[in-house]
C-alpha cells in the first residue's frame, strides 16, 4: 500500500525536483530579523520552507534543488541585510534595516 | 513623558508633536514590523478623540484608485454617486453631507469651496499613506468647519518613500490608471519627492441600455512635487500641486462638438493649482514646546455644462494658521493657541446669473488639555472667527477621554461647528434634470451645527485572541441650515431650514481575529436624519432625509497566507431601504403625500493579491451580486422634457466589475 503511494506520488516528487536542506548561520538579531530573513526566502523561488533558531542564529532552508542552490540562498539572505555564512550582508540592504537589526558593535 | 505626549497629540498641527507621535508611515511600519498579533481593527487607543486610522494595508484590501473608493471596507463612512451622469462622488458620515465633513490633507484644509464637487476623486490612492478618521467636532486648532466629523490624510513622504513606485490599475469597464512616484534624499536633512498620476475612462459604457453612458469619459492629469527640510530645530516642507481633468457625459453619442440642444450632453473642465509650506520651529531642549505655520494657496477654475445650463466657477484662495504649543508646569497641562487666516474669492456664474463674493475670515483660538496619566484626559477648546460677511463665530469644543477600567474606554465630545455653503458646487449632482431652480425666502449662507458623541471601546480577549468592540452615538442638530428640497417634481428648492434639522447615529463595530491572519469586522450602522420641509404654499412638514438608508451592515473577512504572499479579502455590505424624492411629473409634495420607499440591496466586493519579491499583483471584483437600480435616469429617452432626471440616484449605476493591476517598488 505504501509502496502504490509512493509509486502515484512519485511522478510530482520529480516534477518538483528532490527537496535538500541547507543550514546557513546569519547574523540575524532578534524576532523581526527572523521574520525579515524568512519572509524574504518565502518571496525566493525555489524555497520550500525556512525556519530561523534565534538562540544560534542558524537558519535551516528547505529548498527545491532544480531551482535553487545554497549559494543562491546565501545570496538572497545578504540581499535582505543580513551575513548568509561567508557571504557578507549587502551593504544597501543592510543600511535599510529598522535600528534593532542593526549589528551592535 | 513621551508616552503623556503621545496622548495629547492628536490631530496635531505641529510637526515637532508629530514626529514624537511617530508619523503614519512609521506607524505603519511599526504595525507590520511588530506583528502586532493579530492588530483587529484599528483604533488609536492613545487618541482623545474616537479615531480610526486607516493605514496602506487597509486601504489595500480593496485596490482603491482615489479617495474615493478608500472606504470600501469601512463602516463609518458611505460613499455614493451624486447623481447618474457627472460621476462624481460624495461621500457622507453620521447620516450628514460630506461638505459637513472636514477633509484635510496633512492638516491643511483640502476638499473645500469649489473643490468638494469632484474633490474626493482628486487624490490619488496611492499617494495616500493613512488616513484618520474622527467622528464628531475637532480640535479648534483646526478651524471650524468640521460638523459631524473629520478627515485627515496623510500623503506619501519623500523621505521615507521608496526610490520609485508604480503601479497601474485597469478595470472590466474601460478605466485605465498609472501612478509613478520617485523619492530622492540629497542628504540626511533634504528630500524631494515627485508624484504622478493619470487616469482614463475612454469606453463609452450603457449597460442599462437607457441610452446614457453609466460612467463619464474623463482625463484626469494630477502632479504633485513636494520637498521636505528636517533637522534638529527646524522642519519645513514645501510643494506644488496640478491638476487637469476633462469629463465628458450624458448621451452615448455625444461628443464635445455635438449640438447640444438635441442631444443631452455633460461637459466639466477643471483646472487646480495648489501650493504648500509648512514650517515648524522645534526645541530640543524643550520637547512640548512648539512653533508651527501652515501656508496654503489655492486657484480652481471649473467651466461645465449641463446641456445647454452654463456654469463656470472661479476660486482664490489664501489660507494661513499659526500655532504655538507648550505646557504649564508639567505636560499634564498642556497648552496651544494661534491664529488663522483665510481669504476666499469666488466668481461663479449659472445661467445668466453672475455670483461673487470675497470671503476674509481672521481666527484665534486657544486650547488647553488637562492629564491625568492613565485616567483622564480633557481638552477644551474655544475660537472665534470674524466673518466678514457672516458676522463674528464662536466655537466651543470638548472632548473628553476616560480609561473607566482597564480595557474599557469612554469618549465623549460635544462642540459646535459652522460653514458658509457653496449652494452651486455642493449640488451640481442636482442639476442634471430640468427643474427649475427655486430661491426661495431670504435665504442664509451660514450652516451652524451642535453635535454631541459618545464613544465606548473594549478590547478583550476571546481565549487567547484579540478582539474588540466600539459602540458610539452621535448627535448632530443644525440651528442654521441650507436646504435642498427636491421633494416636488419640477424644482430644486433652496431654503432657509424653518425648524428642526437633527440627525442621530449609533454604530457597533465588532473586530476579531479567530486565528493567525485571519480577521473579521462586522459593523452596524443606524441613523435617523429627519428635517422640516416647508410645502409650496409655506406650510412645514418632517420628511427623513432622502437617499439615505437607516441601516447598514458591513462585514469583511481578510485573510493571508504565511508572510502575507497571498492575501484575500472579502466585503459584504448591505444597505436598507431608503427614502427617495418623488419626481414623477407632476408631483408636488405636501404634508400628506405618501413616501416613496428605494429596496434594501448588498453588494459583494473581493480581492485577491500576490506578492513577490519586488512587485504585488491583484485582482479583483466589485459589486458581484450585479445588483443595479432599474432606471437610475427618469424619462432618459426623452432628455429635454420635463420629467428628465438624473439626480434620483440610490443605488448601484453599474453592474460587477473586474480589476487588476500591479505595485512595483524599488527601495
Amino acid at each position: 500500500m505504501k509502496k502504490i503511494l509512493f509509486v502515484l506520488i512519485l511522478p510530482f516528487l520529480a516534477m518538483a525536483g528532490p527537496k535538500e536542506t541547507v543550514k546557513i548561520k546569519t547574523s540575524a538579531i532578534c524576532e523581526m530579523c527572523k521574520e525579515r530573513i524568512e519572509k524574504n526566502l518565502a518571496l525566493t523561488k525555489g524555497v520550500a520552507k525556512s525556519d530561523l533558531n534565534l538562540d544560534d542564529k542558524v537558519i535551516t532552508v528547505e529548498y527545491d534543488a532544480a531551482k535553487i542552490d545554497a549559494a543562491g540562498i546565501r545570496k538572497a539572505i545578504s540581499e535582505t541585510g543580513y551575513d548568509a555564512d561567508e557571504v557578507k550582508a549587502v551593504a544597501k540592504d543592510y543600511a535599510k534595516l529598522p535600528n534593532c537589526c542593526k549589528k551592535k558593535n | 513623558m513621551y508616552k503623556l505626549l503621545f496622548l495629547l497629540s492628536f490631530s496635531t498641527l505641529l510637526q515637532a508633536q508629530q514626529v514624537m507621535r511617530k508619523d503614519s508611515i512609521e506607524r505603519e511600519t511599526e504595525l507590520k514590523e511588530f506583528r502586532i498579533v493579530a492588530n483587529p481593527g484599528q483604533k488609536d487607543d492613545d487618541a482623545v478623540l474616537a479615531t480610526e486610522i486607516m493605514t496602506v494595508k487597509t486601504l489595500g484590501k480593496a485596490a482603491c484608485c482615489n479617495l474615493s473608493e478608500s472606504f470600501e471596507t469601512n463602516a463609518t463612512v458611505s460613499v455614493n454617486y451624486a447623481d447618474a451622469v457627472t460621476g462624481s462622488k460624495q461621500i457622507q458620515m453620521l447620516g450628514l453631507a460630506g461638505t459637513y465633513v472636514q477633509t484635510n490633507v496633512e492638516n491643511i484644509p483640502s476638499i473645500r469651496g469649489l473643490k468638494s464637487t469632484y474633490g474626493l476623486n482628486y487624490l490619488p490612492g496611492t499617494w495616500i499613506k493613512s488616513i484618520d478618521l474622527a467622528k464628531g467636532t475637532i480640535s479648534v486648532v483646526n478651524g471650524y468647519e468640521s460638523m459631524t466629523g473629520a478627515i485627515n490624510v496623510e500623503l506619501a513622504k519623500p523621505d521615507t518613500s521608496e526610490v520609485y513606485y508604480l503601479n497601474t490599475y485597469t478595470n472590466s469597464q474601460g478605466r485605465f490608471e498609472i501612478n509613478q512616484q520617485g523619492a530622492h534624499r540629497f542628504n540626511s536633512r533634504l528630500s524631494t519627492g515627485v508624484f504622478t498620476h493619470y487616469s482614463q475612462q475612454a469606453a463609452r459604457l450603457d449597460g442599462n441600455e437607457d441610452g446614457f453612458l453609466d460612467l463619464p469619459l474623463f482625463n484626469l492629469v494630477n502632479v504633485l512635487n513636494r520637498w521636505k527640510y528636517a533637522s534638529d530645530r527646524w522642519m519645513i516642507q514645501w510643494g506644488a500641486n496640478y491638476l487637469f481633468e476633462d469629463r465628458l457625459g450624458g448621451q452615448k453619442s455625444f461628443t464635445s462638438s455635438s449640438d447640444r440642444t438635441s442631444y443631452y450632453g455633460f461637459g466639466s473642465k477643471t483646472e487646480r493649482m495648489e501650493t504648500f509650506a509648512k514650517v515648524a520651529r522645534l526645541f530640543p531642549q524643550k520637547p512640548y514646546q512648539g512653533l508651527a505655520l501652515i501656508l496654503s494657496t489655492a486657484n480652481h477654475a471649473n467651466d461645465s455644462y449641463f446641456a445647454t445650463k452654463n456654469y463656470k466657477g472661479r476660486e482664490q484662495s489664501i489660507y494661513g494658521n499659526l500655532i504655538f504649543q507648550s505646557i504649564i508646569g508639567n505636560t499634564n497641562h498642556t497648552w496651544k493657541t494661534g491664529a488663522s487666516f483665510l481669504m476666499d474669492s469666488y466668481q461663479e456664474s449659472y445661467l445668466d446669473s453672475a455670483y461673487s463674493r470675497t470671503e476674509i475670515v481672521p481666527g484665534i483660538y486657544g486650547e488647553y488639555t488637562w492629564t491625568i496619566p492613565n485616567t483622564l484626559t480633557v481638552v477644551l477648546g474655544q475660537r472665534v472667527d470674524f466673518h466678514n460677511q457672516l458676522g463674528t463665530q464662536w466655537v466651543p469644543r470638548l472632548h473628553l477621554k476616560w480609561d473607566v477600567a482597564p480595557d474599557w474606554i469612554l469618549r465623549l465630545s460635544a462642540g459646535k461647528g459652522w460653514r458658509r455653503v457653496n449652494p452651486l458646487a455642493e449640488n451640481m449632482g442636482y442639476l442634471i434634470n430640468n427643474r427649475a431652480l427655486k430661491l426661495v425666502g431670504n435665504l442664509n449662507p451660514l450652516e451652524v451645527s451642535w453635535n454631541y458623541g459618545i464613544t465606548l471601546t473594549k478590547n478583550m480577549n476571546i481565549g487567547s485572541r484579540k478582539a474588540n468592540l466600539v459602540i458610539d452615538a452621535f448627535q448632530t442638530d443644525f440651528t442654521h441650515q441650507w436646504m435642498v428640497d427636491m421633494e416636488s417634481a419640477a424644482y430644486v428648492r433652496f431654503y432657509s431650514s424653518p425648524g428642526a434639522s437633527f440627525s442621530t447615529s449609533l454604530q457597533a463595530e465588532f473586530n476579531y481575529s479567530p486565528f493567525k491572519r485571519f480577521e473579521i469586522k462586522a459593523a452596524y450602522r443606524f441613523q435617523d436624519v429627519q428635517s422640516d420641509y416647508l410645502t409650496q404654499s409655506g406650510t412645514l412638514y418632517r420628511l427623513s432625509k432622502p437617499f439615505l438608508n437607516r441601516d447598514r451592515v458591513l462585514l469583511n473577512l481578510a485573510y493571508a497566507t504565511p508572510y502575507e504572499i497571498w492575501k484575500y479579502d472579502l466585503t459584504w455590505q448591505w444597505n436598507g431601504e431608503r427614502r427617495v424624492p418623488n419626481a414623477k411629473m407632476g408631483h408636488i409634495h405636501s404634508a400628506t403625500s405618501p413616501p416613496l420607499i428605494a429596496p434594501a440591496f448588498s453588494t459583494v466586493n473581493a480581492q485577491v493579491t500576490r506578492q513577490f519579491k519586488k512587485w504585488e499583483l491583484y485582482l479583483g471584483a466589485e459589486n458581484l451580486f450585479n445588483f443595479t437600480q432599474a432606471n437610475p435616469i427618469m424619462s432618459a429617452k426623452d432628455p429635454f422634457a420635463m420629467g428628465f432626471d438624473a439626480s434620483m440616484v440610490w443605488g448601484p449605476i453599474v453592474g460587477t466589475m473586474v480589476y487588476t493591476g500591479i505595485r512595483f517598488k524599488i527601495n
